[in-house]
């Protein structure tokens, strides 16, 4: 039984926080020419770096890390540069007929003529963490249709709130790279230079 | 087999560079039809619920031939769940349909069109090998699929030419009745017919023959 745990609140120093594409290239040697093949399942994934951790807050990490057992348990991971959405997010939005899926999202409910996402903008459908990939306007009915850098993969039901709060918008993960546990190796006083990675999972 | 009433958008979207493209299976096991795609997520197509099953599926190569043997290929599942497994090894879906169908998606990754029953097969054999939990590999299940041509090229039926065999088909049909008889007599003894218009031979005393 997988467990979720969250990251605990830290102050990183650099943090990676996007979707991966899962496609793949594969270019003739005779014409040059490049076959891409564009697959869904885009993930998040994380990095968080620390250059200094204080002893607390090393162990803070420390205990979050051994609760994660690997990449046996989940975490529920923030990004910590994104503190603003562009978007006025204004209104109760709601999704707009039932089995969407996709990268678009036909939405209604927002206050009427307005920029309600922007690009890079996010929100949770569900319990999916989506980007919006470009400035989605409100008509005069309160309708707007969202596009997504990330592909919805179930589809919501209808009339399901949209989530645009900035401290809910948290994807689960797991730790992709179990060996950076050996990067935990502070002195008297401090944790220096901790990477940790992770990825999200789908389940 | 592949189906050759390809819609020309389809055409268009099989040749497209970046191609979107995912199969979706249907398979009949006993228990109920399973439908599966290789994306992920719950997708409807023609009506019908499919699955995502990402990574974790798998297809063989899909081979074709211009002469009446079948073309077999393989349908893979890693499988994570020991439960799942210990319910696919109680299933017998030998001989039971497996449809496959090819689908287009555009760059909303909406459902443009797709070559349904590219495969119109059968499930010829299912074999389940266990993972190893502890080292993270994931038991298999594979299931082999074969064309109709396969169901073709073999016998309609072994029919003997016994009178048991004759019961068994038509019960009270007697025609077979003295195959046994006959069959364990010496030849000598036996009726036989000439192409001269005459129904059998017999030597007389004289050594001369008679008709």
């Amino acid at each position: 039984m997988t467990k979720i745990f969250d990251f605990p609140a830290l102050p990183a120093s650099k943090c990676l926080f996007v979707p991966m594409f899962n496609t793949q290239i594969s270019r003739s040697a005779f014409s040059g020419f490049d076959h891409v093949i564009e697959n869904p399942g885009e993930r998040w994934v994380i990095q968080y770096q620390f250059k200094v951790l204080t002893n607390a807050q090393g162990k803070l990490l420390k205990q979050h890390l051994s609760q994660l057992r690997g990449s046996v348990n989940q975490s529920r991971l923030y990004d910590t540069k994104f503190k603003t959405q562009a978007g006025t997010w204004a209104g109760v939005p709601r999704v707009a007929g039932a089995n969407q899926y996709g990268l678009i999202l036909e939405t209604d409910g927002w206050n009427a003529n307005q920029l309600v996402a922007a690009a890079m903008d996010r929100c949770l459908v569900g319990s999916q963490l989506m980007e919006i990939n470009e400035d989605c306007h409100s008509d005069e009915f309160g309708n707007a249709t969202l596009r997504f850098t990330n592909e919805l993969r179930e589809p919501p039901s209808d009339n399901e709130t949209l989530i645009s709060d900035t401290s809910a918008l948290k994807t689960i993960g797991r730790w992709s790279k179990p060996e950076q546990i050996q990067q935990l190796s502070g002195d008297a006083r401090v944790y220096r230079n901790i990477t940790l990675d992770f990825e999200e999972s789908f389940a | 087999m592949i189906e050759r009433a390809v819609t020309s958008a389809m055409i268009q979207a099989a040749k497209a560079t970046p191609s979107r493209l995912l199969a979706f299976f249907e398979l009949d096991f006993p228990s109920g039809w399973v439908r599966v795609h290789s994306g992920l997520g719950t997708r409807i197509y023609n009506g019908e619920s499919y699955i995502g099953i990402g990574e974790l599926g798998g297809m063989g190569t899909v081979t074709e031939n211009a002469s009446t043997s079948g073309n077999r290929t393989t349908l893979t599942l890693k499988v994570t769940d020991q439960s799942l497994l210990a319910e696919a090894m109680n299933e017998d879906p030998d001989g039971r349909d497996c449809f496959g169908h090819l689908v287009a998606f555009d760059e909303d990754r909406q459902i443009i069109d797709g070559a349904d029953y590219f495969i119109d097969a059968e499930m010829v054999d299912m074999t389940i090998k266990r993972g190893k939990q502890s080292a993270g590999v994931p038991a298999v299940i594979n299931i082999t699929i074969n064309d109709w041509l396969e169901r073709w090229a073999q016998p309609v039926e072994i029919i003997k030419t016994t009178d048991q065999a004759q019961q068994f088909l038509h019960p009270g049909d007697r025609f077979f009745d003295l195959v046994e008889i006959i069959a364990g007599s010496p030849l000598s003894s036996l009726p036989v017919k000439t192409n001269y218009g005459t129904t059998s031979t017999r030597t007389t005393k004289t050594g001369r023959y008679a008709r």
